[in-house]
């Protein structure tokens, strides 16, 4: 009997969207799925997917893509008939199960766009383009944010995966500075505050970083914060960093390269403030204003806040 | 000694509007370039060369732009090694079995690439490779120090910062902050031209695109309303601002 696999090793892969995602996907490949959650979100796994297969792997959640998911999945994978295994995007697990298909000689798809099925569409180019990729056999990949039509066995695989090719070589790590992390995660946070080249140095920075704490909202950079020490770079959102999908999202400074716009289009709405009034960011956010982003930010400051 | 073998993809500049060919991006000469990432890994690969750690630097590429390889070469490469064939054909695996093929025979190698090519973003090559290799690949490397007989490489994550040591062969890939590719100079883009490029054609099926089709995604342009900083502060107020 075959079956696929959806992994959700954090609470991303649990969520409403999941939940409508794996029902689309099941449909597509004809066949059930089989959730693998970390120890932590076992009962909300089962409540979310009654019915399903809900296996626990202790070693799913694990910072290091390379030590975790790849030698894990490529291990459990031998005794299942499987079809594909796949997941919410995003950085750590497209590494993760592009070294597992690397190992299996399989493709992996990363982004793929569930809104084009029957076809499967990948999202390319820093999301400007898409790619309409065969499914001929099993394969890994990611999935975006967005669900689409259940169009029954339109991805049919007879096939399941077979054995590794020779051994998952893994690096073994000598030293992992793990991020305690303080901030609202930016994956959760409804609000997020953005900084960019505008606010002109680390103090600025560091404003507007007191100045999210104060409302309780998410804080995030763009490339050019982070390469000039600003912050640190897991607050990087676009292209090759986080995609963010708050309720608001204010980019102070931010001038708006397509890299950064590729990781916040799917934010509810979107705020910029910028002393350059071509700045491209303002071609794609709802509400705009032509100020200094310090002086905003300083606003905000005196304005105090309830702050979560 | 050892010698580092950087991989190089040719790339439609993601800045310039794109256009469409059936089953490929439209081919563009005046706006195709190296991939910046790679630009990064063999920028590093170059300091590394220069601070006596390797005895050489190949790059490795496919395609149909054999001319933007004297780019590589001014930088800093020594030689290079260039597999004919359609763009349109080029997938992650088939990189990885044709670069192993030419530039595969020498254990004391240090592969490396970018994280992701900025157009197809598949990350996919360099496990790809690791897998051919039979050897570890690590992504993101914001830093690579030479130490004894391998290399130390720090990078960069969301949930931290790893470090690792390495014996070669390994696959490492390039991230943002790896190094700052330099301007070839005019005297060095003239020596590349004398540098060695070793030719081959593609001997897989040249007819398999790597895609059904390739087409424009959604367009996610807003309306902006530009409004006062009082108004500005107003609509923030939903948010508890």
């Amino acid at each position: 009997m075959s079956e696929w696999v959806w992994i959700a090793a954090n609470d991303a892969g649990l969520n409403d969207m999941a939940v409508a995602q794996v029902a689309q996907i099941s449909a597509l490949l004809g066949c059930p799925a089989r959730i693998w959650c970390a120890p932590e979100f076992e009962s909300d796994a089962r409540e979310r997917f009654p019915g399903l297969s809900v296996e626990v792997l202790a070693q799913l959640w694990s910072p290091f893509p390379d030590a975790g998911i790849a030698s894990v999945v490529n291990a459990r994978l031998s005794s299942l008939q499987c079809v594909a295994v796949l997941g919410q995007h995003s950085a750590w697990l497209a590494q993760s199960l592009s070294m597992a298909s690397a190992a299996l000689r399989e493709p992996f798809y990363s982004r793929i766009l569930l809104s084009h099925a029957p076809e499967c569409v990948r999202s390319i180019c820093a999301n400007r383009a898409c790619e309409a990729v065969r499914i001929s056999g099993p394969f890994m990949g990611t999935v975006m944010p967005g669900c689409g039509q259940a169009l029954p066995g339109a991805w049919q695989i007879s096939e399941a995966f077979g054995s590794p090719v020779g051994a998952l070589h893994l690096p073994t790590e000598i030293e992992f500075d793990e991020f305690s992390d303080n901030l609202v995660s930016l994956d959760r946070a409804k609000v997020v505050f953005a900084g960019g080249r505008g606010l002109g140095s680390g103090e600025n920075f560091e404003k507007l970083s007191r100045c999210a704490a104060r409302y309780g909202a998410g804080l995030a950079a763009s490339r050019l914060a982070v390469d000039l020490g600003w912050c640190r770079n897991d607050l990087q959102v676009g292209q090759t960093g986080r995609a963010v999908a708050p309720e608001i999202y204010v980019a102070f400074g931010i001038s708006g390269a397509i890299q950064h716009l590729a990781g916040i289009q799917n934010a509810r709405k979107i705020y910029a403030v910028n002393t350059d009034k071509t700045a491209p960011i303002f071609e794609f956010s709802d509400f705009g204003l032509i100020a200094d982003a310090v002086r905003v930010i300083d606003r905000l400051l005196e304005k105090g806040g309830s702050g979560a | 000694m050892s010698r580092a073998v950087v991989l190089i993809s040719v790339v439609q500049n993601p800045e310039e509007p794109l256009r469409y060919a059936p089953c490929a991006f439209a081919r563009a000469e005046e706006t195709e370039m190296l991939n910046d990432f790679d630009l990064i890994a063999l920028e590093s690969a170059v300091c590394l060369k220069e601070s006596g750690v390797l005895d050489e630097v190949v790059v490795f590429s496919m395609g149909e732009r054999r001319d933007l390889l004297t780019k590589a070469l001014a930088m800093g490469a020594d030689r290079a090694v260039f597999v004919s064939c359609d763009s349109a054909v080029i997938t992650p695996e088939i990189v990885a079995a044709q670069a192993v093929e030419y530039c595969g025979k020498q254990p004391d190698t240090l592969w490396l690439l970018g994280k992701i090519g900025v157009n197809f973003e598949s990350g996919h090559t360099a496990h790809c490779l690791a897998a051919r290799l039979g050897c570890v690949a690590v992504d993101a490397a914001c830093e690579i120090c030479w130490k004894g007989a391998g290399v130390h490489v720090t990078c960069e994550s969301e949930f931290g910062i790893p470090r690792y040591d390495l014996a070669l062969p390994c696959v490492v890939t390039a991230d943002l902050r790896l190094a700052e590719p330099r301007f070839p100079s005019l005297p060095s883009i003239v020596k590349a031209k004398r540098k060695p490029v070793e030719m081959h054609e593609y001997d897989g099926d040249r007819e398999a695109c790597r895609s059904l089709r390739v087409f424009a995604g959604a367009d996610t342009r807003r309306k902006c309303q530009f409004l006062s900083e009082e108004e500005f502060m107003e609509k923030l107020e939903p948010a508890g601002i």
